[in-house]
């Protein structure tokens, strides 16, 4: 599988870039496979069911919308990681993808923490690419090739 | 090792990655020229400090990539293929990798911003390359100026590249 912007895979094993800890998660990616391939991970962010320790940076998906949730959760942009690919599920991944809405939403709250929150995302051209590519999935930018 | 130097090895060790035998003199200005456009429409910098592009017949071209590729060829990184076709005069010169990547020193957010565009690049044509110089600020602008005759010669100005409104910062004050 090839992830893109806007996908969300389930990962039995979400490693956290910061801690080294493991947990399953569901995973926001924030930036196409490509970019990561060589170190066979993906750029996230992390989902959660529990409340975001901060609201701001954070999108609220509903289980009503996606139904690989069983309950509303939060993708929470202010904890970035590059995951591997190793800790995936086993079942055919993404388990969902963002809506056009949802995709617009995030992308407003994601372009924010690239700026703000000190993570390894805040280097000038991890935070080009992330923009790049984000503005490329909503058709904001003209195609040349 | 310069990081010009360390950029020819890391775009021929992703063609070679990507299947791609080898990378023409020809693609490897015309992708260093875009890398350092878009650097500088997303990452609002250049890519390489002090790297000069001048206009050539055929769009962008800098004499330091050649002569640091020069330099590889001495230290025996990169190994060259020469074929040519009957319909065409020249001879291709095809440059490859024959040696493993050295350690390089891009940092973890510029070998992602090169593994990203360099994943659309390597598989373009050179027609499709030169007609995607070809639309950037730096070579629009020169092309007005020439109304016709192709100002061989002159340098390309990078500061006509717009940064994309996106990549500046309006978050300064926020915590």
């Amino acid at each position: 599988m090839n992830f893109s912007v806007g996908d969300i895979p389930f990962f039995r094993e979400y490693q956290f870039t910061d801690t080294g800890k493991t947990a399953p998660h569901f995973g926001l990616v924030l930036l196409p496979e490509n970019a990561t391939r060589y170190t066979s991970s993906v750029l996230c962010c992390v989902i959660t069911s529990q409340q975001p320790n901060r609201k701001k940076w954070s999108l609220l998906l509903k289980c009503s919308c996606y139904s690989c949730f069983t309950n509303d959760s939060h993708a929470c942009f202010d904890r970035k990681d590059l995951v591997s690919k190793n800790g995936l599920g086993n079942d055919p991944q993404p388990k969902a993808k963002l809506n056009k809405d949802d995709l617009k939403r995030a992308y407003k709250v994601l372009r924010g923490s690239l700026f703000v929150i000190k993570d390894l995302a805040n280097d000038p051209h991890m935070r080009g690419v992330i923009i790049y590519e984000w503005k490329k999935a909503l058709g904001l930018l003209k195609t040349r090739t | 090792m310069s990081r010009l130097e360390q950029f020819i090895l890391f775009v021929l060790d992703r063609a070679r990655k990507m299947g791609i035998k080898n990378l023409s003199l020809f693609q490897l200005f015309k992708i260093s020229y875009i890398i350092q456009v878009l650097s500088l429409k997303y990452a609002g910098k250049n890519f390489f400090p002090a790297l000069v592009f001048i206009r050539h017949q055929h769009g962008p071209i800098s004499t330091d990539i050649y002569h640091e590729i020069d330099e590889l060829i001495q230290k025996k990184y990169i190994g060259k293929d020469i074929s040519k076709k009957e319909d065409y005069k020249y001879a291709r010169h095809g440059h490859k990798l024959i040696k493993g990547l050295p350690r390089l020193s891009f940092n973890q957010g510029e070998v992602v911003f090169l593994d990203n565009f360099l994943s659309e690049l390597l598989p373009l044509s050179q027609k499709k390359l030169k007609e995607y110089a070809y639309a950037t600020e730096p070579m629009e602008e020169i092309i007005k100026k020439e109304k016709g005759e192709v100002k061989t010669g002159v340098v390309l100005n990078f500061s006509s590249v717009v940064v994309d409104p996106d990549v500046v910062n309006s978050y300064a004050d926020e915590t």
